[in-house]
């Protein structure tokens, strides 16, 4: 099975590279976005008198949001739902070798593409902003637990949208919404602990989105510990079994009614 | 047992019913209207090990999506197929390795990748051993002339190029069961001849079972013995190729050479005129009567060389569609 994968990933990998041009366009992106958060919250910290630890704890959240949020992505859904409709899953299903092995080796080497290209860039801004970044290091081992259920189920909610195909003619409708929570209930426009006033916490802990993004940084900064740590793993857990079993349903189901189209 | 069985199947597809325009588009949104496009109708039939058998049909008759079921591609919507004691769409990894399907006209190769790449991977997802691998990727290579493309991305390959590279990639892990949709197709006149030359050769080296469908009459014909006939759906044939040729051939073509004009008026009281470019003609004659014009145009015009043919076989099967 090992080796499969391993082969998978080194033609995936060399695929990838006749897109290396546009990949380095995409690879600095979302550096715009976060920073320009980082400097929106450090202004409303300024207006609201905010002290210096919780600019420190801004500065470092959007900082390492940057590093973590590329190591959780996942952005495969319009592709794969392409595929389905084109009918261009066929090759895949004559194989022997699950078809979901594709898409995981794609996103893994496609994140370690964007990640090295970045490093550059993330010792830049990690030098100007040394003075206000830290991390709770006893955190570091719950961290990587968090990081890896978050990875499991950013992955999956996108496959689960791009496997919709089977069944709708475009996916972009709900992936706009999966969009929308990400943004609103994930901690990417803000830390979680910013909005409960805006939003119930009680929803934004339901929701899978906080376990994608916000949940890993929070534990990273020594945000959440103790009881809350273990009832937030609990959760995490809960939607990684919740989306495994769901993606065996909805792909058994979907192969169902999948048409083949074309050829 | 047969390798191949395949009962009472059926695929049936639902199609949304769109009525024309703007006004038809607005209304399907408040009355969406739905049937089902009958691609498979209740098909039937078994295929013994090593058997080659040639599946035709017009367009849209219902083969492809066949050998789409018995591949595993699509779940039948109702009656049973088994292939080598699998049935085809729980798509087990252990059936995966023994069948291949080739589609013409879809592209199974890594498009941006060179075709050997795709053979690596193929050679280590079904586990080709290294000493089989290069044994038969050598023999395949040398006999479809590929040596210069194996390592030009697959997207700058000529359709010709392409279809032997995907030939290839589908029979690195030798399979038993072989399912060929269109394989000839975008390939010159001697390429083509090569290919069946090939796949003859495979389906005695390996007792492989082939089903193959192909536009070219001519492939089914070289291949060939027993041929399924299909339309809209349902079977309207299965046996011998020689049958219909024997039931549905009602014309021979007589080619002849003259030394002298002749007018093309005078030849067509003797038949239909199917070519005449001086001083070569061709002439379609019902059976009963290619003896005697024969004989006619050997005493009565000024023919220096004569010939009988068949019918064409596209001709003998257009034949068969109208009468069925």
């Amino acid at each position: 099975m090992f080796s499969k994968f391993k082969q998978i990933l080194s033609l995936e990998l060399q695929d990838l590279n006749e897109y290396k041009g546009d990949l380095f366009i995409y690879t600095f992106t979302p550096f715009i976005l976060t920073l320009v958060l980082m400097v929106v919250w450090l202004s409303v910290l300024d207006f609201s008198s905010g002290n210096n630890a919780e600019k420190s704890y801004i500065v470092s959240y959007f900082f390492f949001q940057l590093i973590v949020a590329r190591l959780v992505g996942a952005w495969h859904a319009p592709y794969l739902g392409e595929k389905i409709r084109q009918g261009d899953v066929s090759k895949y299903l004559l194989k022997p070798a699950s078809f979901i092995w594709y898409d995981i080796a794609e996103n893994i080497v496609e994140k370690i593409w964007k990640i090295t290209f970045s490093l550059p860039l993330y010792i830049i801004i990690g030098y100007f902003l040394r003075r206000n970044l830290f991390i709770s290091w006893e955190n570091i081992l719950p961290f990587l637990v968090s990081l890896i259920g978050a990875m499991i189920i950013y992955f999956l909610i996108e496959h689960l949208i791009g496997l919709s195909a089977f069944w709708l003619s475009e996916t972009g409708a709900i992936d706009s919404y999966n969009e929308v929570f990400f943004f609103i209930t994930s901690g990417k426009l803000f830390p979680l602990s910013y909005v409960t006033k805006l939003i119930p916490l009680g929803v934004i802990n339901i929701l899978p989105y906080k376990y994608m993004l916000g949940f890993p940084l929070d534990v990273l900064l020594g945000k959440t510990t103790g009881q809350t740590l273990w009832s937030d793993f609990g959760m995490q857990f809960v939607w990684v079994v919740g989306l495994i079993l769901l993606y065996k349903v909805v792909w058994s189901k979907g192969l169902q009614k999948y048409g083949g189209y074309g050829g | 047992m047969s390798i191949i069985e395949v009962n009472h199947l059926k695929k049936y597809y639902r199609v949304h019913k769109k009525t024309e325009g703007f006004k038809g588009s607005i209304m399907s949104v408040f009355n969406r209207k739905y049937y089902d496009v009958k691609a498979v109708n209740d098909v039937s039939f078994q295929i013994e090990e090593g058997e080659l058998v040639g599946f035709i049909g017009p367009n849209g008759a219902g083969k492809t999506t066949t050998l789409k079921c018995l591949s595993g591609l699509l779940y039948p919507s109702e009656g049973k197929v088994s292939v080598l004691g699998y049935t085809p769409n729980e798509r087990k990894h252990e059936y995966l390795k023994k069948i291949a399907l080739v589609m013409g006209q879809k592209n199974q190769l890594w498009w941006d990748l060179p075709a050997i790449e795709s053979f690596n991977l193929n050679k280590i997802l079904y586990e080709v051993p290294e000493s089989h691998y290069k044994k038969t990727l050598g023999e395949l290579v040398e006999l479809l002339n590929v040596q210069d493309t194996l390592n030009i991305q697959v997207r700058k390959l000529s359709l010709g190029q392409r279809m032997k590279c995907e030939l290839i990639a589908a029979l690195i892990h030798s399979p038993k069961v072989l399912f060929l949709d269109e394989p000839t197709i975008g390939l010159d006149v001697v390429m083509q001849q090569n290919l069946r030359q090939f796949i003859k050769g495979y389906n005695r080296k390996y007792k492989a079972t082939i089903i193959l469908t192909s536009h070219y009459m001519q492939d089914v014909e070289e291949l060939c013995k027993r041929v399924i006939v299909i339309n809209n759906g349902l079977i309207l044939y299965d046996g011998p190729l020689e049958d219909i040729i024997k039931k549905y051939a009602t014309h021979k073509l007589v080619s002849v050479i003259f030394h002298a004009h002749v007018s093309k008026e005078k030849l067509a009281e003797l038949g239909e005129v199917k070519e005449y470019n001086f001083p070569k003609a061709t002439l379609s004659i019902p059976l009963d009567k290619s003896n005697m014009v024969a004989v006619k145009l050997l005493q009565d015009f000024p023919t220096s060389d004569l010939n009988i043919e068949e019918e064409n076989i596209n001709d003998i099967i257009a034949e068969f569609f109208k009468k069925s």
